[in-house]
């Protein structure tokens, strides 16, 4: 998928802990791994609105797109 | 209401296994009928001597297998989905492949069944429109389930 999920910088950059976002979130760790494996279909806006309160950002700081490459 | 859900859904499925185990027994004492070993489901016998031998071996084992098959199929289904219901989800990969597996099942046994007295010396092959439709609508049936199952995942993977 051309969306990439950038959690795990912006948890480096505030020095977070998944379990610890996770459970400020309120979503499972095993949902969390999910996202940040980016095998996430979609992602709900609670969601996205706990995560950016959590980590104190803004939800291009978590989500970029990068155009995928054409396999020749 | 999943309670309740799951409830009917037991329910169904015991009637599906009942009349489903019923319907096989009656499959094969009718197919041995048709062989003639003990001849003990009263019907009109089938005529072995005639000419569309292979055709009448063709009908007979289809008309059987196919059988035993769908109803196989049909229990199978409905012992997943309520198995599936109590542990929170409705759809299977498991069960669309049940489902494809008895349209063919199902478009197979309802042919040999409209053409069963060709074992009794009838000349002609049909193909009835009921068989094609309810073929359709099963066909439609399983897409649909198809569908639904691709909803469920994409709603598993969000988060």
């Amino acid at each position: 998928m051309s969306i990439i999920v950038n959690v795990d910088v912006m948890l480096a950059k505030r020095k977070m802990s998944s379990g610890e976002l996770a459970e400020k979130v309120g979503i499972t760790a095993a949902n969390l791994s999910i996202l940040k494996t980016g095998k996430a279909r979609a992602i709900r806006f609670s969601t996205l609105d706990a995560i950016c309160k959590a980590l104190d950002c803004q939800p291009g700081d978590i989500l970029e797109y990068r155009e995928e490459e054409a396999n020749s | 209401m999943k309670n309740k859900l799951s409830k009917r859904m037991g329910l169904i499925s015991a009637f599906v296994i009942f009349f489903g185990v019923l319907n096989m027994i009656a499959l094969l004492l009718r197919t041995e009928s048709a062989i003639g070993i003990w001849g003990i489901w009263e019907t009109e016998p089938a005529l072995w001597d005639g000419e569309h031998h292979a055709l009448k071996i063709v009908i007979l084992c289809a008309y059987a297998l196919a059988g035993l098959a769908l109803n196989v199929l049909a229990m199978m289904f409905m012992l997943r989905s309520v198995k599936l219901m109590k542990s929170g989800f409705f759809f299977s990969k498991a069960n669309v492949v049940v489902l494809r597996w008895s349209v063919l099942a199902y478009f197979v046994y309802d042919l040999c069944a409209d053409n069963y007295n060709i074992l009794c010396g009838m000349r002609r092959f049909v193909v009835q429109s009921d068989t094609i439709f309810l073929t359709c609508i099963l066909l439609g049936f399983a897409m649909i389930y198809n569908a639904g199952l691709r909803l469920s995942e994409d709603n598993k993977l969000t988060i």
